[in-house]
């Protein structure tokens, strides 16, 4: 197992997040420097998940002239991720920093479902930045989840597994296959999820706005035409009407098909 | 003395069914120049989907593009042999037959036959004709008539886009395909709003347009030097395709033919390269994106106020010395960009190079105009557009070339620089020599211009189905 460790200086009440892949030792350690009244010795201890760990309060002296350093090792498996605080007193004050461990989180949103129709082919995607041992796809049914098994079933479905990006693709989709699917970047501490939505339409759905517009076009050409025609027969049948007297004066005025 | 002469054609309405033109134009500039951009919002589905990258999908746009650029003579053919109305109701009617097919596509093949070829084949039977209308229907504000009819492909990228992106979300690629076809459908609308009209042409041209043989022109009854035989009344005849182009051998449009080959060279460089170029000086991705926001507003405005500014009587002479400022300033703006290296000083750039990039583009079909007259500015568009292809497909990857090569930008933003420099200093000289020739000849050409819009005793005839009902007393 590796030695891992964190260094850090005053930024009281601040999180710093550590991306954890496998079990392993980490050390985290806390600097403190610039403390008013310059004490000879704080107290300090440590918070897991915001409970205080056993036996871990220690009275920590000054290294040289003005830190102190105050760390500890951590034994990370498979259940030790969390929230992991070294808190330490000086006169009246309290002050603490705090160290997030976690998996590497696939961090965009997907509220947004993407939208696909029956008969048809979708592609589904999750990427991270750091490369898992394995991707799975789960889809969900209500509150249980189901493992989608691609070899067990190619003609529905297909799996790509690509390093940090993974794909499946649902081929020949019906309405049921609608629904949550699953990614889930499975690295050997736990495993990292993200969920994305798939929502199947039938082929009428885009049809009628289209026939909708398709209407109006119609309407519309044929309301213009119509109205071309009836100005065109005004005109002619004014200029019908006007005597052969008029002849000689320019006429000006729009011939019209 | 006949009293044919009397019987004349109307002048250039400058208003009135004029303005639905501009209306009809707008939406056509709307749905085929920001459609054809908005394509690109698709790219990423289309890599998701067909499991391909960038290069494959970007093929689709340069497709389109080249297509619409490369088939606008044809649509100019179809405009003055059928009718403008026709070939844009055949070009709405393709290209929304494009999209829906595309909607329903199995491959990446398959949309740049359907997407690429068909739908910019469809947009090229539009974009020329109605551009040549709003030209017959305008002299006095022919300006600011294009200006607002070119702002459409500024204000259409920018409703278009985020309504595409909505399309998507809610109905997946194929769906917002599909509804993008109807959309694209009322371009049929736009044709029929294209009501032919029989035109009276000034003295310098005096084959008159005749509205049966289409926009473009047809010598009907003249009482010209071009013409042998007198016609017969009710003869319609329309140009012989020689005749159409005729005006590619004016020296005046050859000049202007080369001017916009180097225009086009230049022009699509800085936007496409103005993004990676703030990136690599270190702007952040959200104001990078600003900038380009900020080019296709000011565009916007560049369109209508430049097209407003050159209507103006004082200006109306020196219009085409205006699109030489206009030209001049974006190539000199384009050598001063390797200096700017922040966020503060590119936004200025964009906004000069924004605004004289919607001047120019509003003063395309006016300049041209001017040069070949209104007879065959349908056809003069369509080799106009024509010119514009070639550059266009093949600039962005030379420039993409010159990056990789030299390791900046600043050869990239030299070479868009020179090119549009030459474009604007090719025409100044050219219409300096031909102005110098001219002062002998008595013929200023201010007298010239002034003539164009004005009333004039009508020395020729037009001969119409509707004009044979004349009184027999009066002949």
């Amino acid at each position: 197992s590796r030695l891992l460790w964190s260094d850090i200086t005053t930024l009281l009440e601040s999180v710093l997040e550590l991306e954890i892949l496998k079990p392993q030792k980490i050390e985290l350690s806390c600097i403190i420097s610039d403390i008013p009244n310059n004490p000879t010795h704080i107290i300090g201890y440590w918070k897991k998940n915001g409970n205080e760990i056993e036996n871990s309060k220690q009275t920590v002296y000054k290294v040289d002239k003005q830190r102190f350093i105050f760390k500890r090792i951590f034994n990370i498996q498979v259940n030790d991720l969390g929230n992991y605080s070294c808190i330490f007193s000086y006169l009246d004050k309290q002050e603490q920093v705090t160290f997030l461990l976690k998996v590497p989180v696939m961090k965009d949103k997907r509220d947004k479902p993407i939208v696909s129709y029956v008969g048809d082919s979708v592609v589904l995607d999750c990427k991270i930045k750091r490369m898992p041992n394995t991707w799975q796809w789960y889809k969900s049914n209500g509150t249980e989840k189901v493992l989608i098994n691609a070899t067990a079933d190619p003609m529905n479905y297909k799996i790509l597994l690509e390093k940090n990006v993974t794909k499946l693709t649902v081929l020949n989709l019906t309405e049921e296959d609608a629904g949550k699917y699953i990614c889930s970047a499975v690295f050997e501490i736990k495993s990292s999820e993200s969920h994305v939505y798939l929502k199947v339409l039938s082929l009428i759905e885009p049809l009628k706005p289209f026939i909708g517009i398709t209407i109006e076009v119609v309407i519309l050409v044929t309301l213009i035409l119509l109205y071309e025609r009836y100005g065109r027969s005004r005109n002619d049948s004014s200029v019908d009407d006007s005597s052969g007297t008029d002849g000689r004066r320019t006429r000006q005025r729009n011939l019209v098909h | 003395m006949a009293v044919n002469k009397k019987k004349a054609g109307v002048l250039p309405p400058d208003g009135g069914w004029g303005w639905m033109i501009v209306a009809g134009c707008f939406v056509v500039t709307v749905c085929s120049r920001a459609v054809t951009r908005c394509i690109s919002i698709f790219f990423v589905e289309f890599q998701m989907h067909f499991a391909r990258d960038y290069s494959g999908t970007a093929w689709i746009h340069s497709l389109v593009d080249c297509t619409t650029m490369l088939c606008a003579p044809l649509g100019s053919l179809i405009g003055n042999h059928l009718s403008c109305r026709v070939a844009v109701i055949l070009g709405g009617f393709l290209a929304s037959i494009g999209l829906v097919l595309s909607s329903f596509a199995t491959s990446l093949e398959y949309l740049y036959l359907s997407l690429g070829v068909l739908t910019g084949l469809g947009f090229a039977l539009c974009y020329t004709p109605a551009i040549a209308m709003v030209g017959v229907y305008f002299c006095e504000r022919k300006a600011l008539a294009y200006g607002i009819a070119m702002s459409g492909s500024g204000i259409g990228t920018f409703v278009l886009a985020p309504v595409v992106q909505l399309l998507i979300e809610h109905y997946s690629w194929r769906g917002a395909l599909l509804i993008l076809g109807g959309l694209v459908s009322n371009l049929c609308v736009c044709g029929a709003l294209l009501r032919p009209i029989a035109l009276r042409e000034r003295e310098a041209y005096p084959l008159p347009v005749n509205s049966e043989c289409g926009c473009g022109a047809s010598p009907q009854g003249a009482v010209g030097p071009e013409l042998e035989r007198p016609p017969q009344p009710g003869e319609q005849r329309c140009l012989q395709p020689l005749q159409e182009y005729q005006f590619l051998l004016m020296p005046n449009f050859l000049a202007l033919a080369g001017s916009f080959l180097f225009l086009a060279s230049g022009c699509s460089l800085p936007f496409v390269y103005l993004v990676p170029y703030a990136l690599d000086v270190g702007v952040s991705h959200h104001h990078a994106a600003f900038l380009m926001s900020i080019l296709g507003v000011i565009d916007i405005v560049g369109n209508v106020t430049f097209g407003w500014l050159t209507d103006r009587r004082c200006l109306k002479q020196y219009r085409s010395v205006c699109y030489m400022f206009a030209v001049g300033m974006e190539g000199l703006c384009c050598f001063l960009v390797p200096l700017l290296r922040t966020f503060a000083l590119l936004v200025p750039f964009s906004v000069l190079y924004g605004y004289f990039d919607g001047a120019y583009v509003a003063l395309i079909p006016v300049v041209t105009s001017d040069v070949v007259g209104t007879r065959y500015l349908s056809s003069a568009l369509g080799v106009v557009y024509f010119l514009h292809a070639f550059p266009y497909l093949v600039s962005p990857p030379i420039g993409g070339w010159l990056v990789d090569t030299t390791g900046t930008y600043t050869a990239t933003f030299l070479l868009s620089g020179f090119a549009l420099l030459s474009s604007a200093l090719l025409l100044a000289t050219v219409t300096a020599v031909r102005h110098c020739q001219a002062i002998p000849r008595n013929r200023p050409g201010k007298d010239r211009t002034r003539e164009k819009c004005e009333a004039q005793q009508p020395d020729f005839m037009t001969t119409n189905k509707d004009l044979l009902i004349r009184n027999p007393a009066t002949l």
